[in-house]
């Protein structure tokens, strides 16, 4: 009888493959889940091509992917429902997986909100160069989970969102100019008049030293070895290394021409003898006194 | 001095730029170029040439190779506009009108007569300078020197002054062919003062005309207007019917004021 019953069951389901009515339903809904598919695909590009003149790229490149994953969503649901699957039971199951896998991703979830709060802030953009702990270089993308980095030393180096989110960032070239400090000792016997427009003349004749904002000179503090003296240069920002180089050599060159005296840290030792060795000198000055 | 000609050939020729020098050197289709910068403080009115020569000396030799029969040194503006900079302050009264007389460092290139440069250099070494503020604004070059404003009713200008920072040098830019002479008026049409201190050219749409071997750049006007705002406009009229060696771009005014952006109305002289 069992038999009977699971032999009509499998007669049953095979014999929906041979009605006409079946291959009209799988039909439509390739059609449906066809239509949806090429729909969200043309909306991506019109979308895409908006966005190119009006939204930075990597906002833009965000935005295209979730309308991508948006129509391959409704298309997987066009599917379930036309196969008569219920949604609801589905959803439900999928809700208590969501939790599970949500323990188990929240890092990788805190990096993608932290990719949008980073695109919507901007704080940096491709091709900037940027600083994030001892780690410097320029930007290569703006990605969902992280930010990847070229270094100076052409080193890949891959920071996740949540690490720039979470500490400081800096922008070394986001603003046109920028200032080098250079730090100069002088001996306390300087004449510091004449260091200051011996500074602001070797400034002057640097290719690379703007003349406007001006050269800043500040007089720091006495310190152990020397008198420290702040000489704050601004550049444009491709112009650094270029200017870093040469206004080394070029203090150092003059100062040695206009004798000025670069000061360093030392220490005067004096030598203290033992008790025994002073009496012994002692004796033999007083002994050679009295001869 | 900026006409073509046919150089014979491995033969150095030598142009005299007040203080500069420029050299060529044609070998079939091999162009030996060597410029010698100058120093803008320096500069000695002599200006001449193609002259032939023995050899251009320590000036730094770069090549070009390709077809060519004619040649000539022609000059252009800057790649960065100039800034030039007002003695102290000069405080522009309602309803009044400076004018400033610059002379201005070219941008040389050797050229065919197609068009095709072999080579350029900026006559002068001038200082790279900001104008703008800290964020945002132009890289341009600083002219050295500080000028004074003739205005409406002086009796004497230039000779008059007395001893003033750059006056010598102004007095000598006069007499050298090689520099571009331009005018700067500017014109305070509100009701409040200006002051003026800094003053930069953007030559986009500015030509060069010459007439007796010397060159001559289109007049800049800079107006006030009621808003606060400065608008820059190009004078083409004064040197209409000389020689014009250079074209500056044909678009319009406004397309200049759009390409720059609000900023630049705010800034171009620095207050």
């Amino acid at each position: 009888m069992k038999t009977d019953v699971l032999f009509s069951n499998i007669g049953t389901f095979f014999s929906q493959f041979v009605s006409a009515d079946f291959y009209n339903k799988i039909l439509g809904t390739s059609i449906a889940i066809l239509l949806v598919l090429v729909a969200f695909s043309v909306l991506n590009r019109i979308v895409g091509k908006m966005l190119t003149a009006s939204v930075p790229q990597p906002r833009a490149f965000v935005i295209k992917k979730v309308i991508r994953y948006t129509g391959y969503v409704v298309a997987v649901m066009t599917l379930f429902n036309a196969l008569g699957v219920d949604l609801s039971a589905l959803l439900g199951a999928a809700g208590i997986a969501g939790i599970a896998v949500g323990f188990a991703a929240q890092t990788s979830v805190s990096n993608v909100i932290s990719g949008l709060f980073l695109i919507s802030e901007k704080p940096f953009q491709i091709g900037d160069v940027i600083q994030v702990g001892d780690v410097s270089g320029v930007v290569q993308s703006i990605d969902f989970l992280s930010v990847k980095i070229q270094t100076f030393d052409n080193r890949y180096i891959r920071i996740p969102n949540e690490t720039l989110i979470k500490t400081n960032v800096i922008n070394i070239t986001r603003f046109p100019i920028r200032r080098l400090d250079v730090w100069v000792s002088v001996a306390y016997n300087s004449d510091l008049e004449r260091v200051r427009s011996i500074l602001l003349d070797v400034a002057s004749k640097n290719p690379y030293v703007l003349d406007n904002p001006e050269p800043l000179i500040v007089f720091d503090k006495f310190d152990a070895s020397g008198i420290n003296i702040l000489l704050g240069l601004w550049f444009e920002k491709s112009e650094y290394l270029n200017l870093k180089n040469s206004i080394m050599v070029d203090i150092h060159r003059r100062f040695a021409e206009e004798g000025i005296k670069i000061s360093y840290p030392k220490m005067d030792i004096y030598m203290r003898q033992s008790l025994g060795k002073q009496l012994a000198d002692l004796d033999n000055r007083s002994g050679n006194e009295s001869n | 001095m900026w006409n073509y000609f046919a150089p014979q050939e491995i033969t150095w020729y030598q142009w005299r730029l007040d203080g500069g020098r420029a050299f060529l050197r044609k070998n079939g289709e091999e162009w030996r170029l060597a410029f010698i910068a100058g120093s803008f403080l320096d500069l000695v009115p002599d200006a001449g040439g193609p002259e032939p020569v023995e050899h251009p000396g320590t000036a730094v030799v770069s090549f070009a190779v390709g077809k060519g029969k004619k040649v000539a040194l022609r000059p252009h503006y800057a790649n960065k506009p100039y800034l030039i900079t007002v003695r102290n302050e000069v405080r522009l009264l309602p309803r009044a009108e400076a004018r400033f007389t610059v002379a201005l460092p070219p941008l040389l290139r050797f050229e065919l007569e197609d068009g095709t440069v072999l080579a350029e250099k900026q006559l002068f070494n001038l200082s790279p300078t900001w104008f703008g503020d800290k964020d945002a604004g132009n890289l341009c070059l600083s002219l050295p020197l500080m000028l004074d404003p003739q205005c409406k009713g002086e009796i004497r200008t230039v000779e008059e002054t007395d001893g003033n920072t750059g006056v010598d040098t102004l007095s000598r830019t006069a007499e050298c062919k090689s520099l571009i002479h331009c005018d700067l008026v500017v014109r305070n049409s509100t009701k409040n003062e200006l002051d003026l201190k800094r003053l930069a050219i953007f030559t986009d749409l500015m030509n060069i005309y010459e007439e007796d071997g010397f060159l001559n750049g289109d007049t800049v006007l800079i107006d006030t207007t009621n808003d606060g705002g400065l608008r820059m406009s190009i004078d083409g009229g004064t040197h209409k019917n000389r020689k014009q060696i250079h074209t500056g771009n044909r678009s319009g005014i406004s397309e200049l004021l759009v390409r720059r952006g609000i900023n630049f109305l705010k800034v171009i002289t620095g207050i």
